[in-house]
C-alpha cells in the first residue's frame, strides 16, 4: 500500500482523532518515536472526552530527569490524512494521561500504540512525512 | 475536519503560538492559553451542531523542545 503523505509545520506531526465513548476530539498529534507511550494533555482528556480519570496514576520517566505520573486509558484512535478524512481507525489503544494541568502540554503518539501500527518516513528538510501501515 | 486542517497546515498561526485554538470552516473561532479557555466554545459548537468536527489543537511554539 502506498503510505499516507503530510505536510507539516515545525516538527513531525499529523490530524488523529481520539475517541473515549461518545466524545470525540479532532487534533494534531506530535509523532515521537523515543516515547514508549502515546500521551494526551490532562485538561484535553477531562473536559473534551470527558474522561472519568480515577484510575491510579503511574510514575513515567522523561526527558531531562524528569517524570510525570499519568493515568492509563483506553481509546479508540483515528489517523486522518491531510484531508482530514479518517483512514485507519484503532479501538481500545493504550493511552497515558497527564494526573493533572501541565503548561506547554504537547499530544504525543508514542511506540506502543503508534510507531508499532506505522513505518515512519520522516524528511526535516522538507517538513513531509510518510505513514506506512505495518502488515498486522 | 476537512477544511479545518488544510487551513491550519497553511494559514499562518503564529500569533496563536502556544495557545490552544478551536478551528472551524477556515477560522479560529476561539483561542486561550488552556483548554478551559476555550471549553465554552467546544461545548456550545458540540451543542449547536453535534456533527461538526472542530480541530482543537495547542498552536506549537517556535522554540526548542524536548519530549
Amino acid at each position: 500500500m502506498e503510505g499516507l503523505k503530510y505536510r507539516y509545520k515545525l516538527r513531525p506531526e499529523i490530524p488523529v482523532m481520539f475517541r473515549y465513548q461518545n466524545n470525540s476530539w479532532y487534533t494534531t498529534a506530535i509523532l515521537d518515536s523515543g516515547s514508549d507511550i502515546t500521551y494526551l494533555p490532562f485538561d484535553s482528556a477531562k473536559m473534551i472526552l470527558k474522561m472519568p480519570l480515577r484510575s491510579q496514576p503511574e510514575t513515567i520517566d522523561a526527558a531531562g530527569g524528569k517524570d510525570f505520573r499519568g493515568i492509563p486509558q483506553k481509546v479508540t484512535l483515528g489517523v486522518l490524512n491531510e484531508k482530514g478524512e479518517e483512514v485507519f481507525t484503532f479501538s481500545g489503544i493504550n493511552v497515558y494521561v497527564a494526573d493533572r494541568h501541565y503548561d506547554n502540554d504537547h499530544t504525543v503518539l508514542g511506540t506502543e500504540s503508534f510507531f508499532s501500527k506505522f513505518d515512519v518516513m520522516i524528511s526535516a528538510k522538507r517538513k513531509e512525512l510518510v505513514l506506512t501501515p505495518v502488515p498486522v | 475536519m476537512n477544511q479545518s486542517y488544510n487551513y491550519y497546515l497553511n494559514a499562518d498561526l503564529d500569533e496563536y503560538a502556544g495557545k490552544w485554538v478551536v478551528i472551524l470552516n477556515n477560522k479560529v473561532l476561539a483561542s486561550g492559553n488552556k483548554v478551559y479557555d476555550i471549553r465554552k466554545k467546544v461545548e456550545e459548537l458540540k451543542k449547536k451542531s453535534p456533527d461538526l468536527t472542530p480541530l482543537i489543537t495547542r498552536i506549537q511554539e517556535n522554540k526548542p523542545l524536548i519530549l
